[in-house]
């Protein structure tokens, strides 16, 4: 797959996303404030925002920085910065590759991982989007498939973790002040991770 | 179209408010963006200057203090989201002036990402600068736990206390020193006995049903959801003040500064009484208060409740938080 076309799917995924922003919003008032579903819709219109600016001559590398430069304008809490810092560890991870294979898909989601790692240090089992995403690389990097197969099993991966989160207790976010109280509610930044990840996969 | 509130785009609230706040306290203030700024700054001979960072949603929140001889810059976000690093970073080139800048920010995760984030860019650029985050929510981590304890209100004593250091000439590492003096000696607990509807999504935020009072809410909404039964000012004020004595180690002898600060339903009526029970509170037991904020600075739209801050101070802290200043809020 080119950048242009990469540039699309990640547009119409992050679209999937704008649209689910009620109910978003209901699963963080659960645990917050209620206004995840906002700051998420923000971010996906980012990353469209950068997709439809998309140099057809870029390097994957390229359209990965240019949604991180996107998101890193948005005035959007936490999870602003660590959607940008995934989009940034997605264009390193990229280099200078202008084809999207199997090999590099793999990579692709181990960057983002490493990418949050650059400002989170979340564990797994503390109920945050890491929940989602790192399941998603495991399973990405054991997928021996075309890119569908890997980006499905990456999305299954992710709609699990993130059910998971559901039995965790907070350790991060607004969540946390609950304390075992957020047993038994998502983390939305998990459930928007894998919703994410789902809308690319389809 | 809100049921609730006189607002026009729920997207466009945060330049909306400050819009008007720049037009209201055009003496005091200048607006760039989501940059608000004091406005004599770049008139006195360069120094230290002092931000802070935060969501809206909570007017007037700092935005109150900033001025002269307090807080410098306050960069704010959405309603209830921090601001976006860039938004940060444009803020901090307004007020650089070449020798140094102290970023006091609170402990919630969306403003320290930003916070951080922006201060590596900005280091980047050679700008020197000096990030402290406040943690002085006593409700639910003990002191062990520091770390994890939210930033409830204390900024606009420490802020206070900055903004005097900044104008006296600290270096500033003897900023920081004041700032963590200030951590060890600083607790706050808070109260809401009402809850608040979120501006943009129109949605009540926590349901507190009528009689009943929940003590260590969060300023927007967020747990403990702990019900218990409305008490008279007083037993509230001998709660509270009593958690928060016990946390700091007050004894007979010390002196604090207190702040009684209105969530935005809460009458200035109950302020008064709840300081005025505080004071006695605080007097039985030797400790005297030398100071005060009393008023809704840091609000959360209409929730009803209050957070109490108090810090003990030595001859330092007096002095600094006496210094003169010029806010909109506050004159000395």
């Amino acid at each position: 797959m080119n950048v242009q076309n990469l540039a699309i799917r990640f547009s119409k995924a992050a679209a999937v996303l704008a649209a689910k922003e009620q109910y978003l919003s209901s699963v963080d008032a659960e645990t917050g404030d209620g206004d995840h579903g906002v700051t998420i819709a923000k971010i996906a219109n980012a990353i469209m925002t950068a997709c439809e600016q998309c140099n057809p001559n870029a390097a994957i590398g390229q359209l990965f920085d240019a949604c991180y430069v996107e998101i890193m304008k948005v005035n959007g809490g936490s999870a602003g910065p660590l959607w940008a810092e995934m989009f940034s560890g997605m264009s390193e991870a990229a280099g200078d590759a202008s084809e999207l294979d199997g090999a590099l898909l793999r990579r692709l989601y181990r960057g983002a991982v490493d990418g949050l790692n650059e400002i989170s240090n979340a564990k797994p089992g503390e109920k945050t989007m890491k929940d989602a995403l790192l399941p998603a690389a495991e399973a990405a990097e054991r997928c021996e498939g075309s890119c569908g197969e890997i980006a499905r099993a990456a999305a299954e991966a992710a709609e699990r973790g993130a059910e998971k989160t559901r039995d965790m207790v907070a350790k991060f976010g607004r969540a946390r002040y609950l304390k075992e109280d957020s047993i038994g509610h998502l983390d939305p930044g998990a459930v928007s991770v894998s919703i994410m990840l789902r809308a690319l996969a389809d | 179209m809100s049921k609730r509130k006189f607002i026009n785009d729920p997207s466009t609230i945060a330049d909306e408010f400050l819009e008007g706040f720049g037009l209201a306290l055009s003496d005091y203030v200048e607006i760039h963006g989501h940059s608000v700024i004091y406005r004599g700054l770049l008139d006195e001979p360069p120094r230290i200057t002092t931000m802070y960072i935060g969501g809206a949603g909570h007017e007037p929140g700092s935005l109150a203090f900033v001025g002269k001889g307090y807080e410098n810059l306050r960069v704010v976000g959405d309603i209830f989201a921090a601001p976006s690093p860039q938004t940060v970073l444009e803020g901090i080139h307004l007020i650089n002036r070449g020798k140094g800048i102290f970023f006091y920010c609170g402990n919630h995760e969306g403003d320290v990402m930003a916070a951080k984030m922006a201060v590596k860019m900005a280091r980047r650029e050679g700008i020197e600068i000096e990030l402290f985050i406040m943690k002085d929510d006593c409700g639910i981590y003990s002191r062990d736990e520091i770390d994890q304890r939210r930033h409830l209100c204390c900024g606009s004593m420490l802020g206070k206390m900055l903004g005097a250091a900044a104008e006296r000439g600290y270096t500033l590492d003897q900023m920081r020193a004041l700032a963590e003096k200030f951590t060890e000696n600083v607790a706050s607990l808070s109260v809401a006995n009402r809850g608040a509807t979120h501006p943009v999504t129109d949605q009540l935020i926590t349901d507190i049903p009528e009689g009943k009072m929940i003590i260590g809410m969060g300023h927007h909404g967020e747990g403990p959801k702990n019900l218990m039964d409305m008490e008279t000012s007083e037993k509230t004020v001998e709660l509270m003040a009593g958690k928060i004595y016990d946390d700091i180690g007050l004894q007979s002898g010390d002196e604090v500064l207190v702040t009684i600060n209105g969530s935005g339903a809460t009458t200035y009526m109950e302020l008064m009484i709840i300081f005025k029970d505080t004071v006695r509170f605080l007097e039985k037991r030797g400790v005297s208060v030398c100071g005060n904020l009393v008023g809704s600075f840091t609000t959360t739209q209409e929730q009803a409740g209050f957070v109490m801050s108090m810090v003990r101070v030595d001859d330092e802290m007096k002095i600094l938080f006496r210094d003169p200043c010029r806010t909109p809020f506050v004159t000395k």
